[in-house]
């Protein structure tokens, strides 16, 4: 966004460090995602994308008549529309393999899919004996320059278009699951978690031919 | 040049036909199929495709573990094939000067990938999601020199996945799954066919 980092000229050179019988030529998650972001994709203007968001959000705070629960909603099946289509980009983008572990799967959200689209890169840690994945945003570019007024402290989770974004792109690549905010800075938390759980791999509708 | 590229398809998950188009028709000449044998063909290879996958020998099935790690490296890889249609990304939410600019894993392990006869190949990406892209061409023995067709045209069709996810999925108009009909689209496959500088 504003300030774009410059970092995938020099990841790029520890690209080679495993020792496998092929050649490793894949680089590191970290390189691919500072390298698609860096070199591959078009920008936008940060505060025009903030400001859009906090629009919408605040439209729909009007039309809902300040019914905060069914603007989380809103905002929830508007980002599940989106999740289902932007999966399409992300893996034209990024090429990457399914994820087979949380692990990965945090990896990959964090250094390459956050980090392509909003140029981020959050926090990822696995809990509840490896059945959630909580992603910690450090910095949320949608919720730049905003402040809650006293009746959204509660009820609003601003930023619940994220939520609806992760269930519908993971649902694409076969991956049920719920997804929900568990803390938000804007309403005075320490910090601003996401948690994804119930995965459940749907085997029966992978593709065919990919294993 | 460019010529050999016959025809493209894009078949749906669930096996429609999506999207077709053909690039060495005359305005005036007829289709070669009707849109209705169009949609069983599509129909009818989904169905091969899902068919074959299984077709796997019992050494391979039991020397590879399918979970491999994504770091691992383990997944058959597609060499990156440079100066297929560059500077097709202005206007796209890709930078400039390719879409992609390394090798990458491939997605279709065990189903179809090529078709061929005297008459023609047929090649076939397809994604995580299921979405299948597929491509008719000239036999590949009648281009000079073209090392790994199969390469080539996972190149090609990666590039015209970017275009789809770029023109197509990001349409408002645009309802998931459903035929493809989208000027914008249309125009720039046209423009990034025309302007595939190796012969194919």
């Amino acid at each position: 966004m504003s300030n774009p980092t410059a970092a995938a000229a020099v990841s790029s050179a520890s690209a080679s460090s495993a020792s496998f019988n092929i050649p490793q030529i894949n680089k590191p998650l970290k390189a691919l995602g500072d390298d698609i972001w860096t070199n591959k994709t078009a920008k936008i203007n940060a505060e025009l994308f903030t400001l859009t968001y906090g629009s919408i959000v605040a439209q729909l705070c009007h039309d809902y008549k300040r019914d905060f629960k069914r603007v989380n909603e809103k905002l929830f099946q508007m980002g599940y529309n989106i999740g289902n289509r932007i999966i399409e980009d992300f893996l034209a983008r990024t090429a990457l393999p399914r994820c087979y572990t949380l692990e990965t799967m945090g990896e990959v959200l964090s250094k390459v899919a956050f980090k392509i689209f909003l140029n981020i890169t959050p926090k990822y840690k696995i809990s509840n004996n490896n059945n959630d994945l909580i992603l910690t945003l450090g910095e949320n570019p949608l919720s730049d320059f905003v402040e809650l007024p006293s009746d959204a402290m509660k009820d609003l989770w601003y930023s619940n278009i994220l939520c609806g974004v992760l269930k519908g792109a993971l649902e694409m690549v076969q991956l049920d699951c719920q997804v929900e905010f568990l803390s938000d800075m804007l309403r005075g938390d320490s910090s601003t978690e996401i948690r994804i759980f119930s995965l459940k791999l749907l085997k029966d509708e992978i593709p065919a031919g990919e294993d | 040049m460019a010529g050999s590229i016959e025809s493209l398809m894009i078949i749906n998950k669930s096996g429609g036909l999506i999207y077709h188009k053909e690039f060495n028709n005359d305005a005036n000449s007829k289709p070669r199929l009707s849109s209705n044998e169009m949609l069983v063909f599509a129909g009818t290879l989904h169905g091969a495709y899902t068919i074959a996958s299984r077709l796997k020998p019992k050494a391979i099935q039991l020397k590879n573990d399918s979970s491999y790690n994504i770091n691992a490296n383990t997944a058959p890889r597609v060499p990156y094939v440079p100066g297929l249609g560059v500077n097709q990304c202005s206007g796209t939410t890709f930078k400039a000067p390719d879409f992609f600019s390394e090798s990458f894993p491939s997605w279709n392990k065990t189903g179809i990938k090529q078709i061929e006869t005297d008459d023609f190949t047929m090649y076939c990406y397809q994604t995580l999601t299921g979405v299948k892209f597929i491509m008719v061409t000239l036999p590949h023995s009648w281009v000079n020199g073209l090392q790994q067709p199969i390469s080539v045209a996972d190149n090609i069709l990666r590039k015209v996945y970017c275009l789809y996810s770029d023109y197509v999925m990001k349409s408002p108009f645009y309802s998931l799954e459903m035929p493809i009909k989208n000027d914008i689209f249309d125009k720039k496959l046209k423009s990034f066919i025309a302007s595939l500088q190796r012969d194919f």
